[in-house]
Formats: structure tokens, C-alpha cells, sequence
């Protein structure tokens, strides 16, 4: 079955935006642009909550995103990509898809039908929503070398503690720690 | 010079006590490979430092550990940040009050080994604004808390770290080492 992954970059003491939404002090280098197009190439759809699907879909189509970073941005507007929302109107981005029914039940849909794996990049109001469900099967967090010491942490309004399984470490040349991890168990 | 090093464990989302105080994951997840770690830096030191809270759990735990690490880190002399307080009754536990700038910079400059800061947050924070840590020893458990007390919480601006080394134990905490990075 193909798999769910979700990655996203925090800070040391685990934020993964500042106070005022601040990702200014995400460290990407250029080898971290090539893992980023080897990961883009392993799957074929993103999925996104609705805040993070309108902050990329105002940067990625632009002229910017294309002269700073176009095989990226070649990749990101490419991709097939399913944004669950239950207020947005419509979703412009190219190649993208609004839903706005249960989105446990869609993506359990979505794992069964045959194709590559599936990303979740921030959104982390729908991935907290679908932790109790077993449904995502790697949390690859990359930890930025900052202390930002105020900001929003990662699943923040997680109500019962959860327990992570350590399934792969790297070490980058610019300091950013991959820490991949899988659902051991949930303590409730 | 001697070096500050802060070791503190964590979870993922960067909190080192849960909502409620709770601290047995730290139990859970500190296993034969990190807790060497820790004892190779109770070797390389000779000066403890600890907040006023977290010395009120530490100073009596460490009286009756009878394992040779607790007989180890009593013969540590101490040094506990409090405002309040005037004596410890425990034995080569010094207080300071306040000029922690000063009194951490003097320390510094004498002759020595390394100097462990265990914590808590509000001290490390503190020590953090100040510039007084060289190294960071964090031990990244495979925990999600939610909540709780934050790393940090606290701290003037952000700190630009330069990884230093990490390892990897079997219960699958993380250990990252930083130094802060010098702009």
C-alpha cells in the first residue's frame, strides 16, 4: 500500500513557526534542495490543510519561486495536489483538488488506490486530526540548528501524550538533523 | 576556559516537563547508551549547576542514589540559582542570588573542569540570553507531550546553533550536540 509522509522542519526546542509565523529561519542549503526534488520525485500527490495550501499556492506559481528554486517549483506545481477544507471556495493552484468530506475516510480512500506514496508538508491542524488514526506512516522531521524560544510547537493542542518509534537518523551537512519516526503507540 | 554545558532531555515538541509536571518518559527513555553519555560528563566536570526547582527534586534524589553515580555526583560540589532562598541543607551547595553574569564569568575564568547545567528551563533560558553556554547536550526523546514547559521558554531572541555530533540509542532518543554559532 503506498504510504502517507509527512515532513516538516522545526527548531531545536521544537516550533515549527515563529510567533508571527516567522519560517525565516528554516536552513536550506542546496543539499537539502536535492533531497527535497528526490522526495518530490518519490511521490505522485501532496496533501494539504487549507493555511498551508493558500501560503504555497501564493509562492510556488510565481516568478520568484521559479528563478530562486525551479526544479522545485517545477515539481511543486506539477504534482497532484488534495487540499481538505471545509470554507475554501475553490483551490486555483494548478493541478489541485478541494475536498471537503472527512478527510480520514478520503485518505484511507486515497492509500488504497494504486500509485506512489503521498506527502503532507506542515498542515499541522490535519495532521493532528489524523494522529489518533494511524493513517500517516512517517513523521520526518527535520531539526533546524535555532532556538527560536516562542513560536507555535508541533502538534500543538495534542490532547493525550504519543509515543514515536525512531525508524531513521541523518545528519546534513548544514546541521539540520532528520529524525524519521512512526506511531509506536498512543496514551490515552 | 571552562565550559558550560547545559544536558537536558526533551521531547520532539521541545517540552522537558509535561502538562502536569510529569517526567517518567525521561525514565523511559534513558537507557544504557545515553545514561553513559551523562556519566562521561559527570567525569569531565567538577562544578554543578541547577535551578532552584528542579534542586528540590535533584539534591534529595542524589542523597539517597546509592548507586556509584550517586556517590559520584555527591562528591560534586553545587551551585543552586535562587532568589529566596539563603542556605541548602545539603552538603557543598552554594546559592547565588543575583549578577549571575558575573559570578558564572568569574567561575569561568578559574582553573577547572567543565561546568554542567542540568536545568530547568527558567536557568538555561537565562543562561542562554546571557551568552554563558558553550555546549548544548540535548536528548531528543521519541515522544510527542502536547504541552508543558517549554525549552527555552523565554529567550530574547532567536540562537543560531552549530551542530557539533549526535548519537543514537536504542530506546530511540537522539543525542544533538550544539555550541552556539558565532556570527
Amino acid at each position: 500500500m503506498r504510504k502517507i509522509i509527512f515532513q516538516m522542519m522545526i527548531s531545536v526546542d521544537g516550533f515549527f513557526e515563529g510567533p508571527n509565523k516567522e519560517l525565516d529561519w528554516h536552513n536550506v542549503d542546496k543539499e537539502f534542495n536535492d533531497i527535497s526534488i528526490a522526495f518530490l520525485d518519490s511521490v505522485d500527490t501532496l496533501i494539504f490543510g487549507r493555511i498551508t495550501y493558500e501560503l504555497m499556492a501564493s509562492y510556488w506559481p510565481t516568478s520568484e519561486a521559479n528563478s530562486d528554486d525551479p526544479l522545485v517549483t517545477e515539481r511543486m506545481n506539477n504534482l497532484q495536489k488534495i487540499v481538505f477544507s471545509k470554507t475554501l471556495k475553490k483551490a486555483d493552484w494548478n493541478n489541485s483538488k478541494l475536498l471537503n468530506g472527512n478527510a480520514i475516510e478520503e485518505i484511507k480512500k486515497l492509500k488504497q488506490l494504486p500509485g506512489k506514496d503521498m506527502a503532507i508538508f506542515g498542515s499541522s491542524n490535519l495532521v493532528l486530526g489524523l494522529l489518533d488514526y494511524n493513517i500517516i506512516d512517517e513523521y520526518r522531521l527535520i531539526v533546524s540548528p535555532v532556538i527560536l524560544g516562542k513560536g507555535t510547537s508541533l502538534f500543538n493542542g495534542l490532547k493525550d501524550r504519543v509515543y514515536l518509534k525512531l525508524i531513521e537518523s541523518k545528519v546534513y551537512n548544514s546541521g539540520n538533523v532528520l529524525l524519521n519516526y512512526r506511531i509506536e503507540k498512543k496514551n490515552s | 576556559m571552562r565550559k558550560v554545558i547545559v544536558s537536558m532531555y526533551t521531547s520532539i515538541d521541545g517540552f522537558i516537563i509535561g502538562p502536569n509536571g510529569e517526567m517518567d518518559w525521561v525514565f523511559k527513555y534513558a537507557d544504557a547508551g545515553s545514561e553513559k553519555h551523562s556519566e562521561d560528563i559527570v567525569d569531565s566536570i567538577d562544578l554543578i549547576l541547577l535551578g532552584r526547582v528542579l534542586s528540590d527534586e535533584f539534591l534529595p534524589y542524589w542523597a539517597n542514589d546509592k548507586s556509584e553515580f550517586g556517590a559520584k555526583i555527591r562528591g560534586i560540589p553545587k551551585i543552586v540559582f535562587s532568589r529566596t532562598l539563603d542556605k541548602v541543607e545539603y552538603k557543598d551547595v552554594k546559592i547565588i542570588k543575583e549578577n549571575i553574569r558575573e559570578e558564572i564569568s568569574k567561575i569561568k575564568s578559574q582553573p577547572g573542569k567543565d561546568i554542567v547545567l542540568y536545568g530547568g528551563a527558567g536557568i538555561v533560558t537565562a543562561f542562554t540570553n546571557l551568552g554563558l553556554v558553550d555546549e548544548f547536550h540535548l536528548f531528543v526523546t521519541p515522544v510527542i507531550l502536547g504541552g508543558g514547559k517549554h525549552l527555552f521558554a523565554g529567550l530574547n531572541s532567536n540562537c543560531n546553533l552549530s551542530l557539533m555530533a549526535t548519537n543514537k540509542y536504542d530506546s530511540g532518543t537522539v543525542l544533538l550536540i550544539y555550541k552556539p554559532k558565532i556570527i
